[in-house]
């Protein structure tokens, strides 16, 4: 029996078409007291709000056991366009924790803030909060551009000032129109003027297939991973001033385990445009994804899939004609790498920056770290801004040469300025347990155990100098960008994880399926075994990702689909 | 004489059931007609020159998922429509709705089921799964089943949770009727065909059944016994000791469940259970190392000689305290601070929350001046302890629930007789001897259109959750408002997801939370009330019957006090009439209570 799948739209489409512009019943179930949740179909509309519906998975079915509902909680996400924070805003961001979250805060691998575990009743007060701060959760999830990145590096600042407007331009641009969120959330009250009209002249009222992540780059630096976005922007910075932007289009992370017909895919490079038609370029490529994006299978709905499936040329035409012109030739471009650059670093200007290393960007209070504190009494006397960078860490950026010896005696002071491994410097992990409902196996609680071992092998092959650039996620959604890591793990099942390897630490080559399904002993084995090899045969400054191509442990890919083989089973 | 349908029953058989009939006494009969008309349904009762019996439960497929992406309930979804499509009866439930319980009265099921991780079942169907491997599991005989599993092969363990579903099945006793397809992520085909080969086996059982398969009614071998009383009480079996709230919580509220037969046990919803417990060993143990005793030492208590171990054990109370105990002790002792305790009745109750004989007597007489026998002679004889049904028999025939809070231990570390017994020390399979004691003056309205107003914070919700079982069973169409009340949401909303369900279903129309320490200021479920007067007002005007289940001490005087102010502003009647108002309404039983 072989019969055409019918192209039904997805459920979330029809959500969103009946959603009277993303409102579905939200207001009212946030008054239903039964349950600390919402409907099914509302959870998929809060997105949109910048709010997912989660529960604590630790519990779930000791819960059921016992009666009661999975303990639901809120994950909220505050856009921080760029990832640049004022002191003022960190404060209230960090008082916002206490008061509505778990006491913690998250800078994501989109250099936005996020809170964990804010029960129903809280939601209303928190997202009122964090606009009454100047920031907003609108798009910050959803089938709608996100939180729009940047490269936070302040050495850069003669041209990075106007980098930065040119992604908030593009943030503040492509943000929904719609009034159900002030309508929701701030009855109705609103602080920055915007238009009541509920009509979405750029998305329309089904918004967009699928997410859409836009990054701002300025080479040679490429810590926000530019070729992982659905559409990026390269600044071409010449003699001291911004040329245009190199566009590059159909970038993205996401892969289904066990599903060939998903694989992440690097963007690639289709033109140039200048300053003034950067929005421009942004929107109609937005429309053109609005317009072909697979709406019937959400698993084959990002952009990427779209220029994948179309291809580059068609993608072209498609641009030229909405634009009336066809995009200029693209400036070559080279990246040196994709990381941070930490401890303090002097701007052109005299002025320093103190790039901290933030272990999975979650920022609390423990035992043996008071990091909350101490960034709040860093808040407090800091007069420069603070910027979020793409690898989850922080920036103390702008400080005064007068003001640099206070903010020295507070680092030590609370002892966060210390020295770890490279290795962990430029590791990253997504949430996963216990809150993310995708996960499938842990991340952020994990890594730093991982990393303990993954150091002392390095030590014992005596590579610790060489740093290597480890990934990890629940899943393959692929948060914290594991397939570009020189090693990435993925997710299978508690305590298994796939093994990926061959990534180009300047985020412009994928990884390669190296070991499927495996737990820490396996991992550790095979690491002991590379590490082995690499430390006897690395070429002088070869990275890891690159010595595993070359040895042929997996082959260097070149194209998304190529990530799922594996070299060494065929 | 009744005129007994002749198509139905022979002579013979005629005369059998008139011969047991006439040793019934009448509360066996009423329960005797209820059991064969909910048995009915259950057992196989077709035959040829019954055009009704030909209704039987084989009509029916019963459809069960286990979902975690919701892909198995997709397919779930996918086969109703089929099977409706060609006019095959079918009904759908997740795994997280059907009790091992129901699912041995269920005759023919189909089964989708997807794996997780390392082999575990998904998290809706996780508890199904534990019960289902569990020692306990009923023989399933007359179950036929299918299973189609999902998975990913990318896994070790590959559709691990539905061949070990698909193996413990057999080993029940269930018949495959088709053998089982295990799926990987491109599930979509082969579910298809699963689907199309599946349906003609299911329709041939759906045919075959109306001929053949022939089963008689179950004769009720057991002699009409006399129920279980406090003199012979019944020994049940504990099934389950599971605590309810939330990890985190100030307080500690369990759900027992206990095995009974309905021969000895039976009830309706509003009755109590009485639990006939001996006390701690080690309180025991505790009081005799006071008394520097060994134990088999001969004591007397209430015309009973026997060692003192024995008597402390099972005959004599030593965890709760009475005033003329206390009266003695004060006179023997000349203790002020005794005396104070009998003056106020405030006093004396918050004292006994956390002290038991032993916290007394070490505490005021520690040189042992009053002796051993003199004592014995002051105190009390254990009595068993009442707890509000939780189940209603409708619903689970040979089972009783209860609520029980495990109160916070005595100075000394004890805790109460029963509770303590319960929640503490027995195990799932222990016996513990109970009988029921009936409790006339809180029931169910006969009139099922009846609306019902139902006030249960804490455990006071237990009656409330017999009621709504029942009025489940009955198909009342009388409406149910539920007000309950706890200190918090998120750990003691206790039987949270059942209430949910209700709701969902229609059974459950009004209700109204109370937790008392989610926000600064304490809310209690009398404040509930007073917020909707009116509505209380019009109910009650409408006919609704009011309940009340709780603690008597403070919770039920200020419902009450609630309740005389909604009647003198929502009635506009003056305090003396809202007196009377709350009176009439109680003598006419519209108004019923069981506070303690």
């Amino acid at each position: 029996m072989t019969t055409v799948k019918p192209q039904q739209l997805e459920a979330v489409e029809i959500i969103k078409n009946d959603s009277n512009y993303l409102r579905g019943s939200i207001a009212s179930e946030l008054n239903n007291a039964v349950t600390g949740s919402i409907t099914a179909n509302d959870t998929q509309l809060t997105k949109f709000h910048g709010i997912y519906q989660q529960d604590d998975r630790d519990i779930r079915k000791e819960r059921a056991k016992q009666k009661l509902e999975p303990l639901y909680s809120f994950m909220i996400r505050a856009r921080v366009p760029g990832g640049i924070c004022q002191p003022a805003q960190w404060l209230a961001i960090d008082e916002m924790a206490d008061r509505y979250a778990n006491n913690s805060i998250r800078i994501t691998t989109r250099q936005a803030f996020q809170f964990h575990g804010v029960i129903k009743n809280k939601l209303k007060a928190t997202v009122a909060a964090i606009n009454q701060h100047m920031m907003d959760t609108i798009a910050a999830c959803g089938d709608v551009n996100r939180n729009v990145m940047c490269t936070a590096n302040p050495e850069l600042s003669s041209v990075h000032h106007q980098v930065y407007l040119k992604a908030k331009d593009i943030s503040d641009h492509l943000t929904p129109q719609t009034s159900a969120y002030h309508e929701i959330w701030l009855n109705g009250t609103k602080v920055l003027a915007e238009p009541k009209v509920d009509h979405e002249p750029i998305y329309g009222k089904t918004y967009l297939p699928r997410k859409f992540k836009i990054a701002v780059v300025i080479p040679p630096d490429n810590d926000v991973d530019v070729l992982a976005h659905d559409l990026g922007f390269i600044a071409i910075v010449k003699g001291g001033t911004i040329k245009g932007y190199n566009i590059t289009v159909g970038g993205g992370m996401g892969a289904t385990h066990g599903d060939a017909k998903t694989y992440p895919l690097l963007a690639q490079t289709i033109g140039f445009c200048h300053p003034d038609q950067v929005l421009n370029v942004a929107e109609n490529i937005v429309k053109i994804q609005r317009d072909y994006g697979d709406r019937t299978n959400r698993k084959h709905a990002r952009f990427k899939y779209t220029v994948d499936d179309r291809g580059l040329g068609w993608l072209k035409q498609q641009l030229s004609e909405r634009m009336g012109q066809t995009p200029e030739e693209a400036y070559p471009v080279h990246f040196t790498h994709n990381g941070d650059r930490f401890g303090w670093r002097e701007n052109h200007n005299g002025t320093w920056n103190h790039t901290l290393f933030i272990a999975n960007g979650r920022i609390k209070d423990d035992e043996t770290t008071h990091l909350k504190t101490a960034l709040r009494e860093i808040a407090k006397m800091h007069q420069g801004d603070f910027r979020l960078t793409a690898n989850q860490n922080l920036i103390i950026a702008g400080v005064a040469q007068a003001d640099k010896a206070q903010l020295d005696r507070l680092l030590n002071k609370y002892t966060i300025n210390q020295q770890t491994s490279l290795t962990r410097q430029m590791s990253m992990a997504c949430v996963a347990f216990p809150t993310c409902g995708l996960a499938m196996a842990e991340a952020e609680r994990y890594l730093p155990e991982l990393i303990n071992h993954i150091d002392n092998l390095q030590v014992l092959h005596q590579i610790a100098d060489r740093g290597i650039m480890i990934r990890m996620t629940g899943c393959p959604n692929g948060c914290a960008r594991p397939f570009i890591a020189e090693i990435g793990f993925v997710g299978k099942a508690l305590g298994r994880y796939n093994m990926y390897l061959g990534g180009k630490p300047d985020g412009t080559r994928l990884n390669q399926l190296y070991a499927e399904n495996i737990n820490e002993t396996e991992i550790l084995k095979k690491l002991d075994h590379l590490f082995s090899h690499y430390a006897k045969e690395a070429k002088t400054d070869e990275p890891f990702g690159e010595f595993v191509v070359r040895k042929k442990y997996v082959r260097a890919v070149t194209h998304g689909k190529q990530v799922h083989l594996n070299w060494v089973k065929s | 004489m009744i005129d007994w349908p002749q198509n139905n029953i022979n002579n013979e058989q005629w005369q059998q059931l008139s011969e047991l009939l006439k040793q019934l006494e009448p509360n066996q009969k009423l329960w005797l007609s209820g059991y064969l008309a909910a048995s009915a349904d259950i057992t196989s009762i077709s035959n040829n020159s019954n055009p009704v019996a030909k209704q039987s439960a084989k009509s029916i497929l019963t459809i069960l998922y286990g979902s975690q992406t919701g892909n198995s309930e997709a397919i779930a979804n996918q086969l109703k429509h089929k099977a409706d499509a060609i006019g095959l009866t079918a009904e759908l439930i997740s795994l997280a709705d059907i009790s091992i319980k129901q699912l041995a009265k269920k005759q023919l099921i189909t089964l989708i089921i997807s794996t997780h991780g390392e082999g575990e079942a998904p998290d809706d169907a996780a508890e199904f799964y534990e019960k289902l491997f569990s020692k306990k599991a009923p023989e399933l005989k007359n179950l036929q089943y299918s299973i189609l599993a999902l998975g990913d092969s990318s896994y070790e363990l590959f559709c691990q949770t539905g061949k070990e579903i698909d193996q413990r099945l057999s080993e029940l006793g269930a018949h495959s009727i088709y053998d089982r397809i295990d799926c990987d992520v491109d599930y979509e085909e082969n579910a298809g065909q699963w689907i199309e080969a599946l349906l003609p086996k299911i329709q041939l059982e759906f045919n075959t059944n109306e001929s053949d398969n022939i089963t008689t009614l179950p004769v009720h071998h057991n002699q009409p016994q006399k129920l279980a009383s406090r003199q012979h009480p019944y020994a049940a079996e504990i099934l389950t000791i599971q605590k309810i709230t939330g990890s985190g919580s100030t307080k500690n509220t369990f759900h027992i469940e206990l095995a009974t037969n309905p021969d000895f046990i039976q009830y309706q919803p509003g009755d109590s259970l009485a639990v006939v417990a001996k006390n701690n060993k080690d309180t025991v143990q505790k009081l005799l190392s006071f008394w520097e005793l060994k134990g088999d030492e001969q004591f007397e208590f209430k015309q009973q000689k026997t060692s003192i171990r024995a008597l402390l054990t099972e005959h004599v109370e030593i965890t709760q305290i009475s005033k003329p105990l206390i009266k003695f002790m004060a006179e023997h002792l000349d203790s002020i601070e005794l005396l104070k305790l009998l003056k106020s009745h405030q006093a004396f109750t918050t004292y006994c929350k956390n002290h038991q004989l032993l916290d007394i007597l070490s505490y005021f007489d520690p040189k042992r001046t009053i002796k051993t026998q003199t004592l014995l002679h002051q105190l009390r004889a254990i009595t068993p302890r009442l707890y509000s049904i939780a189940s209603a028999q409708s619903m689970y025939e040979d089972e009783v629930h209860l609520t029980i809070n495990l109160e916070a231990a005595s100075e000394l570390g004890d805790y109460g007789l029963a509770s303590g017994m319960l929640c503490k020390t027995a195990h799932v399979g222990d016996l513990i001897d109970v009988y029921v004691e009936p409790n006339p003056h809180f029931k169910l309205p006969e009139n099922t259109d009846t609306s019902m107003i139902l006030i249960g914070p804490g455990t006071g919700v237990a009656p409330f959750r017999a009621f709504l079982q029942e009025r489940k069973e009955q198909q009342a169409k009388g409406e149910n408002w539920l007000v309950f009340g706890n200190p918090h949401f998120s750990t003691d909303f206790l039987y949270q997801t059942e209430w949910i369900k209700l709701q969902q279903q229609g059974l459950l129309n009004e209700i109204d939370l109370a937790f008392s320490r989610d926000q600064t200021s304490k809310v209690y479920v009398q404040d509930k009330l007073k917020q909707k007067s009116a509505e209380i007002w019009q109910w009650l005007q409408n006919g609704a019957n009011l309940y009340l289940c709780g603690d008597a001490s403070q919770m039920a005087k200020d419902v009450e006090q609630t309740l005389l102010e909604i009647f003198s502003v929502q009635g506009k009647m003056s305090t003396s009439d809202a007196h009377t108002h709350l009176k009439k309404l109680k003598r006419a039983n519209k108004y019923q209570k069981d506070v303690y």
